[in-house]
């Protein structure tokens, strides 16, 4: 036997397992940036003093940064829908796209550590830089990450397409779940570290 | 439509026969995984039960050389064979750790569960088995670099496996490595828990809808989602604390802090609160997840052996996903002596005292389960029942530590200690025994001995208790946890100092009572009766299979008609009906 | 502490007849401030090895403000290529009425350290190099002494007791055998130095170290004092 809805939907449930799967994954990752916002609270709380974001951050970077994954968000869903219209080329220059701007924003990123490094602003002057380097930092892994994976479904991956278009498709809006999701955690982290 | 072929083309589908290593190593099939884990579990629980012997032989005899192995430890661990403190503290953390992290849950949920619950349910898999191949290796990482961390220099972890900061902060490498090994056990179980989840919304056979669910699978499907939802906080919280100790940040450290006289030259501005509350809000869901998966095989053992359908199916399982959801709230009910205000302390001590009535009601509905039984006394059956008053004690030891006033004596004493080791020690690896002995004739094809079987459960009974008691009294009178002298310095301890030597003899007691289990498991697997599908005549689907079930477990896709527990149907032909059979039939 | 072997042989194997000395006092700048005394109240058997108050070790003045515990070196100016050799007498440290005696320790790579727990007490010896390996050795009451050597030369680092908390001492490793660690008389004597121009440090454990440049002929004796001053606050 066969495990079943790998491609197609379970009827009862309306769900392919993969798309369960996404979403659970989503879930835990919630809970870890979460935790990671809970300490940002409570060090905030607990300081005598906590500097401006604006004073120390290169705010017009990360606004550019800001755009530059909604942007890549939305090449994301075009690549999706593009296999929804069976066009693969299509598809494939979304996605190598959204990779292009996952690493812009990783190159910007590059840009603002390396200033603060520098300055000697390392993480361990103040609990303010400890916490905007942790948060930033794991956020970029995951964006690395989504990078990674966009880039196996836009180069090998998407031979599947000739033997199993609908896998392909599924996995795509898997992968662009997580991307969305990566791109949700920066609109919370912008406001959060560079504004408040 | 597009075509339904399969994402990775599956061996068996083109008859390829595998080789050693994707057959029997890296192998995607929930059955070897299942036993993997329950090896590596095993293998685990046996290594931290030897931490708790070298322990208990110190507390027993303090200063005293360690008889046999003293001189092996080596001079820094054991100069002139007796166990130096910090490698008594070493002990300590690593046992916990070990323990919990790499014995139980491996077992309980990695061994157990993917073993059974795709059986239970009529899938040929797990959803996603190569995730949960990876998620079984990753654990063998995990627990590798925490092993190997016992031979850095400065030793293993030594803040307890609650790695309290600040001082983890401050400790030897050890403590490095064990922050890098949790990263990799927990990415273990976040992997295990999706993988158990989808299985159980999506690969249900026909008419298994969730209320025909054998309890075993509720208990898994809810302990996937602690682990899923509470296990990230304490990833976090391990790559805070690694930035601390490697990239020099504060997160945990106070400012002003003074190590040993001097200030520590940090930016400080820290919180070693912050660590407490990131550890336990998974610690806490920890605990249940240690528990539920028990529950669960105590449940399918006592209903197979009662022959009766378990009592309050629908109560089991709303207690069950009620006891879940609460287990988010309680957590700070180990932080009760931090200074919290009472405001606070009122809020916990109520969602701790609300969770116990889930916890009453399956023990309850369990021991109802037994009235007007045709009780079988085999051996699973014997330690599902000796788990029953285990857990009772366990749990109500806990009433006065889940209230704030009473907890400010007893914090940090030997009382917790004996608490929670009641709850796991003769709980938790009672139920998993009684598990052991029940599927051990699925998984191999042959029984073990019930002789053997009964020499493992008595004396283990006995030493359980003969340990875990006095320590109660122990902590009653004061004594506190972590003590490497067991509390001599103490004048107050001195009335119950005695009852160390009576803990440590019955804790080697214990050590040479599982002796006859080890004999049996081998010995079974080489020569045991050869048993059918169904030795003991039970109602759930995995006893469908043969035994050992083949790679896809069932020669064509099952359909359920029936409840999990239909034993004694008035009326039917044999004392109980399986799952799959047709009502009318 | 004073290394009367190690001179004699070291100029011995320089092959010159070169013995330089450079001596003198140091002494501390100002009143001195009033420090806490050692409080040894959570251990009792520490507590009841000491009669009197302990005086705490940081600052410790003779007659005339003449300064203990002050480890004076040669910095710089010895020739690259020289090696000289270790000494056979190991350097001792001894856990003495829950303190470690002396204070402030010099000894050479390769040289024996012998640590002795004459307390009949539990300590714990946690050294803190950077350079050398770190070690964390538990010393129970029954065990009375036991011996470590550093192999490579390291600026001062911290040895402490991770059963209480008020035991430390200085410790540093050095190529060479020009240091000399002072007694409360403040006085301090190197002597064996090839004629040369010679960085000289007194280093204390909270006072900004001062350095001093010292040339000294061959067989000459030169007195150089330092004068310590409490660092601005």
């Amino acid at each position: 036997m066969e495990i079943p809805y790998t491609v197609e939907a379970r009827p009862d449930t309306g769900l392919t397992s993969g798309k369960i799967g996404i979403w659970l994954f989503l879930a835990s990752e919630v809970m870890l940036f979460g935790a990671l916002f809970a300490t940002y609270i409570m060090l905030r709380v607990g300081a005598p003093e906590w500097p401006v974001g604006a004073s120390i951050l290169n705010v017009p970077l990360a606004t550019l940064n800001t755009i530059v994954l909604i942007t890549s968000s939305v090449t994301m869903v075009m690549a999706w829908a593009s296999l929804m219209r069976r066009d693969l080329s299509k598809a494939r220059m979304f996605l190598w796209a959204t990779v292009a701007l996952g690493g812009a924003f990783m190159v910007i990123k590059a840009i603002e550590y390396n200033a603060k490094f520098e300055h000697h602003l390392y993480p361990s002057e103040s609990t303010f830089l400890a916490i905007y380097f942790t948060l930033t930092g794991l956020h970029a892994f995951h964006v690395l990450a989504g990078m990674v994976v966009n880039a196996y479904f836009a180069g090998p991956g998407s031979r599947q397409w000739h033997t199993n278009p609908q896998w392909l498709t599924n996995r795509v809006e898997h992968a662009g779940l997580f991307w969305h999701f990566v791109d949700l955690v920066w609109i919370f982290l912008f406001p959060v570290l560079y504004l408040l | 439509m597009a075509e339904t072929l399969h994402a990775r083309p599956h061996a068996d589908a083109h008859h390829e026969e595998l080789s050693f290593w994707w057959k029997y190593v890296f192998s995607t099939d929930h059955k070897v995984i299942g036993v993997q884990y329950t090896v590596t579990g095993l293998v685990f629980l046996f290594f931290g039960f030897c931490l708790m012997m070298m322990m208990r032989w110190q507390l027993a005899y303090p200063g005293q050389a360690l008889p046999l192995i003293g001189g092996l430890l080596g001079e820094i661990r054991a100069p002139g064979g007796a166990i130096a403190p910090d490698f008594y503290n070493q002990l300590g953390a690593m046992h916990g750790t070990i323990m919990v992290f790499m014995g139980v849950v491996p077992l309980a949920v990695g061994g157990f569960g993917n073993f059974v619950l795709p059986l239970q349910i009529g899938a040929p898999d797990m959803a996603f088995p190569r995730l949960n191949m990876l998620s079984y290796w990753s654990l063998v990482v995990g627990g590798t670099v925490m092993l190997v961390s016992f031979f850095l220099p400065g030793g293993a972890a030594q803040s307890g496996w609650t790695s309290y900061a600040p001082l983890s902060d401050i400790a030897p490498m050890g403590q490095t490595a064990w922050l890098v090994g949790m990263v990799f056990l927990i990415t273990s179980s976040l992997l295990g828990s999706i993988n158990f989840i989808v299985t159980t919304i999506q690969l249900r056979a026909k008419g298994l809808t969730f209320m025909r669910l054998p309890f075993f699978c509720w208990a898994q499907f809810v302990t996937a989602f602690l682990l899923l939802l509470a296990f990230p906080p304490l990833e976090a919280a391990a790559v805070l604390q690694l930035m601390d100790r490697l990239a020099g940040t504060s997160f945990f450290l106070p400012t002003g802090l003074v190590v040993s006289g001097q200030v520590l030259e940090v930016s400080g501005g820290g919180s070693p609160l912050l660590w407490q509350h990131l550890f336990w809000f998974l610690a806490h869901p920890e605990v249940y997840v240690l528990i539920l998966p028990a529950m669960g095989i105590v449940a399918e053992v006592v209903a197979n052996n009662t022959r009766k359908p378990l009592w309050g199916y629908r109560s089991l399982v709303y207690s069950l996903i009620f006891l879940g959801f609460m287990s988010f709230v309680v957590w700070a009910h180990h932080m009760f002596l931090t200074g919290m205000g009472t405001t606070m302390a009122s809020f916990f001590q109520t969602t701790t005292m609300i969770i116990s009535i889930p916890s009453i009601v399956i023990l309850t509905a369990l021991i109802l389960s037994l009235w007007g039984g045709s009780i079988r006394f085999n051996t699973p059956m014997l330690f599902a029942l000796a788990f029953l008053p285990m857990f009772g004690i366990g749990g109500l030891t806990g009433l006065p530590l889940g209230l704030s006033t009473p907890d400010v004596y007893l914090h940090d004493t030997l009382y917790v200690i004996g608490h929670f080791h009641y709850v796991v020690a003769p709980g938790t690896i009672f139920a998993l025994f009684a598990g052991v002995y029940y599927w051990f004739p699925k998984v191999t094809g042959r029984r073990m001995n019930e002789t053997l079987g009964k020499l493992h459960f008595w004396p283990s009974l006995v030493f359980m208790n003969l340990i875990f008691m006095p320590m109660m009294i122990q902590g009653m009178a004061g004594v506190s946890r972590r003590l490497a002298d067991g509390g001599q310095t103490y004048d107050f301890t001195e009335p119950v100092l005695g009852l160390n030597k009576v803990m440590s003899h019955a804790a080697y007691g214990l050590a040479l009572a599982q002796i006859p289990f080890i004999i049996n498991f081998f010995r079974s697997i080489k020569s045991g009766e050869r048993v059918g599908a169904n030795p003991w005549d039970a109602t759930t689907l995995e006893w469908q299979a043969p035994s050992p079930p083949p790679h896809g477990n069932f020669s064509e896709p099952l359909v359920v008609h029936r409840g999990p527990y239909e034993y004694s149907v008035p009326g039917a032909q044999r004392d109980f009906c399986p799952q799959n059979q047709p009502v009318g039939a | 502490m004073r290394n009367w072997l190690t001179p004699v042989v070291a100029a011995l194997l320089a092959g010159a007849a070169s013995a330089a000395t450079i001596s003198g006092t140091i002494k501390f700048e100002g009143t001195a401030p009033a420090l806490k005394p050692v409080t040894m109240d959570a251990d009792p058997g520490c507590a009841r090895k000491h009669s009197s108050a302990v005086a705490n070790e940081m600052l410790v003045l003779g007659t005339g403000n003449t300064v203990g515990n002050i480890l004076v070196r040669v910095k710089s100016g010895l020739p690259a290529d020289r090696k000289y050799p270790t000494p056979a007498q190991p350097a001792v440290i001894d856990q003495n009425g829950c303190q470690y005696k002396p204070h402030v320790l010099g000894l050479q790579v390769g040289q024996k350290l012998k640590i002795k727990n004459s307390d009949g007490l539990l300590h714990n010896v946690h050294a803190l190099p950077k350079t050398n390996t770190e070690f964390n050795r538990a010393m129970p009451a029954t065990m009375a002494e036991f011996e470590h050597v550093f192999d490579k030369a390291e600026d001062v680092f911290r040895v402490k007791c991770d059963v209480h908390p008020w035991m430390g001492s200085f410790v540093a490793v050095l190529a060479h055998p020009f240091f000399f660690v002072t007694s409360p008389d403040g006085a301090f004597k190197i002597d064996g130095l090839p004629a040369g121009t010679y960085e000289l440090e007194a280093w204390h454990e909270r006072l900004p170290a001062k350095t001093v440049s010292v040339t000294v002929g061959a067989d000459e004796k030169k007195t150089v004092d330092f004068m310590l001053t409490a660092p601005a606050r």
